[in-house]
């Protein structure tokens, strides 16, 4: 029996870095993130790679990605998305907290200024 | 971007790998986010010059033999760190959380935390010290490298006020090889997996003692590499573990001096000491990424005191070291990550 030519959307990629903890992991150069125990949906709208993108992936021996079922493709993109979604928020609240710290310097700076300048004026 | 990438396993065998003979691997394999990978060949060539030739010139040399070695700096990652630890100290004693085991804290570890657990005496057993692999590649300059039998003789970790904590480690290798484009898509952790900070850092430490300014922890592992008549290779065939113990020491400098800091420094007063690193990052049910390193028996060893000055703050700075007092165990380190095993 050939074997059976998986639904779009229906698959997904799982990470097979062996010993590698559960957490994301990134390939630089491949979209998306990928986890050891559970399989990022492909092909999907919104999905970080295209199922032909995904199936070159898998079959490349040099890139530590397989292609699996995914039992529950909704279920797997929701959890997906709920992870980028924060990832985001994580990115966004640092790249504030540094605008933060840029502001704080600069109002250092000038206290500073001010502290040095004024005995002088005295 | 500039592309390349480090490699690190641990090899498994009791031969450590050499130019001829290459080892069985834990099927861990760690691509390292590190800082700095700094292989040298430490090619030690054969000159000749100073035979009677009677030549006014510089004699050309040749190769004759090699002493590689590796240093390698990096953030203190949860995974890293283990890794480094397996390499140096051996498989530790690996528990999945399950709701019911416990850290060090008396923290229950819950299911999705595994916990992993060194103790002292440390390292593989017999005469052949922890070993590691190292493939390096410099994608940009199309240069690969092999690194085999690398055993770590030092790993330091420090505490840096900014950069994140860190880890060195340097050791000697049996074998350097330029080797082929292994032509691997590396993976990494995603960067929401934080290292371990100076700010994560917190120490129960001697009873009564200053306000600590600083705080390095080092595991040296005493080497011995030799080359054995016979073997036929330019590069060291045997890597062994030299006379004396893995030992904890470290480095403590204290922002004023405390009388009960240098009473133990004068008095040799042993203490329990714990190291605890709590990242601000969760695995799993609300548990943290965290790092245990207990001593049951602290000693100054030594110490130095500021002079004294027409200063308003003297500091001291002191040396200690783990010892035991006849129990095994003295030094526990406990590891909590999301790496269900480094076997």
């Amino acid at each position: 029996m050939p074997p059976r030519k998986p639904e779009a959307g229906a698959v997904g990629l799982r990470l097979t870095l062996p010993g590698a903890p559960c957490t994301p992991h990134n390939l630089p150069g491949v979209p998306g993130f990928y986890w050891p125990d559970r399989p990022t949906p492909v092909g999907g709208d919104g999905d970080p790679v295209t199922l032909e993108h995904a199936q070159q992936l898998a079959a490349d021996p040099a890139v530590n990605l397989e292609l699996v079922d995914v039992a529950d493709a909704a279920a797997a993109r929701a959890e997906y998305r709920t992870f980028t979604d924060a990832a985001r928020g994580v990115l966004r609240q640092v790249a504030a907290t540094a605008e933060g710290d840029e502001q704080q310097i600069a109002a250092d700076q000038l206290a500073a200024a001010s502290a040095t300048t004024t005995p002088a004026e005295d | 971007m500039p592309l390349g990438y480090a490699i690190l396993r641990r090899e498994t065998t009791n031969a450590p790998g050499t130019e001829t003979v290459t080892p069985t691997y834990a099927s861990k394999l760690l691509y390292l986010p590190a800082l700095e990978v700094n292989p040298d060949l430490g090619p030690a060539p054969l000159d000749r010059g100073d035979e009677i030739r009677n030549i006014d010139e510089p004699v050309s040399v040749v190769p004759e033999v090699y002493n590689p070695s590796l240093s390698v700096r990096s953030r203190m990652y949860p995974d890293s760190l283990g890794q480094m630890l397996a390499v140096m100290l051996g498989a530790p004693t690996t528990t999945a959380g399950n709701g019911v085991i416990t850290d060090p804290g008396s923290t229950v570890i819950p299911v999705g935390v595994t916990r992993h657990v060194w103790t002292a005496p440390f390292g593989p057993t017999g005469i052949v010290p922890g070993c590691g692999d190292w493939r390096l590649a410099y994608r940009d300059q199309g240069t690969f490298f092999q690194l085999k039998g690398w055993a770590p003789s030092s790993l330091t970790i420090t505490n840096p006020e900014s950069g994140g904590a860190q880890f060195t480690a340097q050791g000697p290798a049996n074998h350097m090889a330029r080797i082929s484009d292994p032509g691997l898509t590396p993976s990494y952790e995603a960067l929401t997996v934080l290292p371990f900070m100076r700010r994560n850092l917190t120490l129960s430490w001697l009873s009564g003692s200053a306000a600590t300014e600083d705080f390095t922890l080092t595991i040296t592992n005493p080497l011995e590499q030799t080359r054995s008549v016979g073997s036929g290779s330019a590069y060291p065939d045997l890597m062994e573990k030299a006379e004396g113990p893995i030992t904890v020491t470290g480095s403590i400098p204290k922002r004023q001096l405390d009388p009960d800091d240098y009473d133990a420094l004068l008095n040799a007063t042993g203490f329990a000491a714990t190291v605890t690193y709590t990242s601000p990052v969760i695995i799993a049910s609300g548990y943290p990424y965290k790092l245990f390193v207990q001593l049951t028996n602290a000693q100054y060893v030594a110490g130095e005191i500021d002079a004294l000055q027409n200063r308003r703050r003297h500091g001291a700075s002191f040396e200690f070291r783990g010892t035991t007092t006849g129990a095994a165990g003295h030094v526990v380190i406990t590891l909590c990550n999301a790496t269900t095993s480094y076997a």
